[in-house]
């Protein structure tokens, strides 16, 4: 994967004001940001321009984050994309379902959009959070 | 018998005497002098002999007859009635009667001893069984499942409601082995592993109670039960939570708790739910205040836009919380009512006040029914307003520029019913949603494109229109053609 496609981020929220927000975040720190406003879409657009990370909103109509995590850890394309999942509801996963999952990251709403940034730093670049990634 | 024996033997020997006195006489005119000597000593002896004889008879025969007389007495003794007057004896044998009449008196102390406890015994019976059929009562009486295992894990006794969920009788059951009767390997379990518990205390009622899932009818709906196992203690122990020993018996009492393990499912959703609407708009709150801070908005048209959005879910956030706090006071029946003869036509005249505005300001053509008439309902006043200027609300929410929304009053004389319909222009709601659009938090899927909501709103005019006022809402709708949600209410007895 080239230095252009590791700094491609979908987000999967069905909050307009979310999706934009964490859209101007990244974008700012130098991400492409793709957008989905449910799981449907956001498979096909993963799958479309497989993107270095998926942050997903865990409770979402008809397809869930988990089941959406689920599915492109099922398919061959997307399986190692690792996902961060963004919830309201409180979602613990231990150690071995993390392990056995592409889930990375878990995190509360609200949340900051600072370390949602420093998050998405680590996870794609590997990186501590003071680095700027490659655009 | 001995005395005609002695009679015999007596006059037997009077016999012989005389035959021997007739053969004396006879020799006695024949004989020597020698032999007269000797003749005369054997009639003597034969004299003294039959007298003997004679004597003894006549001593067996009054021994016989007094013996008979015991005989009769002691016979007498053991009768009911009997005096228990002491024997007289005609021979000297008082110490012997005495003996018998003393024995026979221990005897009667004994027997009547025996009688009383009889009657004890019967009398403790009967109230056992008394007791036995009262505790059955009791025990059949309980909604809870009730069985006494034994500790060859028979079954020592079980009420009705087990034999009912069990699907066993009663009776039947007892003494039979758990293992065979009940069909529920969780409740099995939990018996034999409370066998491992050494008490009935606090710290052991984690190991001595189970939930479990279970289908008793096998109508392949799995209904939820708690069971408790206790071991029956010893009547004199102190403290029964404590104490070490045991009956070997062993309670175990099932309740079914379906209803509540659902409801307690249905709130911890609900709370759930609750927690992710509030924290969605707080979510954006935060997160632009946020952007605002680190000046990640670049220039005044950006901050004017973060700080409109900030506001917009801040008023987001107070409705929900309104709405919520609103349907809460509804569902648990504390919400103050005020009931009075409210005129519809006015309502709907004051939501078109209201709601002109912003249909104008979508280019909505928004008509209520103007027409006079005289309609009454004994309702809330502001809880109907709140109700119909949600149904506006959406409607004009959820209708594109330009379109329709129409409020219209129809009166059934017939029912004494009256329905306001609100009639939209707008995107509609599937067919497959129609069903939820009144339930809590629910959002149909186009609506969250075109508008802001709570999702509360519809679940509001439910809760007005159905739990308050005994009314009637429902919807019908074409997918992208418009929506009419309608809600009927009774007419107040003073019109018509």
């Amino acid at each position: 994967m080239d230095d252009a496609e590791k700094n491609k981020v979908l987000i999967v929220d069905d909050e307009a004001h979310i999706r934009h927000v964490m859209k101007l975040k990244l974008e700012n720190a130098g991400f492409e940001v793709l957008l989905a406003e449910d799981g449907e879409q956001a498979l096909e657009i993963a799958i479309q321009h497989l993107p270095s990370l998926v942050i997903t909103d865990y409770q979402m109509p008809y397809m869930d984050g988990l089941t959406l995590c689920a599915m492109l850890r099922g398919r061959e394309e997307t399986r190692c994309i690792p996902c961060m999942i963004l919830t309201a509801r409180g979602l613990h996963l231990d150690q071995e379902e993390f392990n056995q999952s592409n889930i990375a990251s878990v995190m509360s709403k609200p949340f900051s959009p600072r370390e949602i940034l420093d998050c998405v730093k680590q996870l794609i670049d590997g990186q501590p959070s003071s680095q700027e990634p490659d655009s | 018998m001995l005395v005609s024996k002695s009679i015999s033997l007596g006059v037997a020997a009077l016999t012989a005497l005389f035959v021997a006195m007739g053969l004396a006489y006879y020799q006695y005119t024949q004989a020597s002098p020698l032999e007269l000597d000797y003749l005369k000593l054997t009639l003597m002896a034969l004299g003294a002999g039959a007298s003997a004889a004679l004597l003894v008879a006549v001593l067996m025969n009054r021994l016989d007859a007094e013996l008979r007389r015991l005989c009769a007495y002691v016979d007498n003794l053991g009768r009911p009635g009997s005096s228990g007057s002491s024997f007289q004896s005609h021979l000297g044998m008082h110490d012997l009667t005495e003996a018998v009449l003393r024995a026979t008196q221990r005897l009667r102390n004994r027997v009547d001893q025996l009688s009383a406890q009889h009657r004890e015994l019967e009398i403790h019976a009967r109230l056992s069984d008394f007791q036995h059929r009262h505790n059955e009562a009791v025990l059949n009486a309980f909604n809870d499942a009730v069985i006494v295992v034994n500790a060859a894990q028979e079954i020592a006794l079980a009420n009705r409601a087990a034999g009912d969920l069990f699907g066993f009788c009663q009776r039947e059951a007892r003494q039979r082995s758990m293992d065979q009767v009940v069909n529920c390997q969780p409740l099995i379990r939990l018996v034999r592993q409370r066998r491992q518990v050494s008490d009935n205390s606090d710290e052991t009622l984690a190991r001595r109670r189970q939930e479990f899932r279970f289908d008793p009818d096998g109508s392949g709906r799995m209904r939820v039960f708690d069971a408790l196992a206790t071991d029956l203690q010893p009547l004199n122990q102190a403290n029964a939570s404590t104490a070490k020993s045991s009956t070997g018996e062993m309670v175990v009492v099932i309740r079914e708790i379906t209803r509540d393990k659902e409801a307690a499912e249905q709130k911890s959703e609900f709370v759930s739910r609750v927690s992710h609407e509030l924290r969605t708009p707080l979510s954006s709150i935060r997160a632009y205040m946020e952007m605002l801070i680190d000046g990640e908005a670049s220039d005044d048209d950006t901050r004017r836009e973060f700080y409109s959005i900030i506001q917009g879910e801040t008023n987001r956030l107070s409705r929900l919380i309104d709405n919520l706090l609103c349907i809460s006071r509804i569902e648990s029946g504390v919400v103050k009512v005020q009931r009075e003869l409210v005129s519809l036509p006015q309502i709907v005249r004051d939501v078109l006040d209201v709601m002109q505005p912003q249909a104008r300001a979508k280019e909505i053509e928004l008509v209520g029914d103007a027409a006079p008439r005289y309609v009454q309902v004994f309702a809330d006043r502001d809880m109907i307003y709140q109700a119909l200027l949600n149904l506006v609300n959406n409607a004009v929410k959820y209708t594109p520029a330009q379109g329709r929304v129409d409020i219209m009053i129809e009166v059934q004389s017939d029912l004494r019913r009256v329905n306001v319909h609100v009639a939209d222009t707008g995107v509609g709601v599937p067919v497959e949603e129609i069903p939820h659009v009144f339930e809590k938090f629910y959002r149909v899927r186009q609506h969250k494109i075109m508008a802001q909501g709570t999702g509360l709103g519809l679940n509001l005019v439910k809760q007005i229109i159905e739990r308050v006022h005994a009314g009637t809402v429902c919807v019908k709708s074409n997918n992208k053609q418009g929506s009419t949600f309608t809600f009927s209410l009774p007419i107040a007895e003073d019109d018509y």
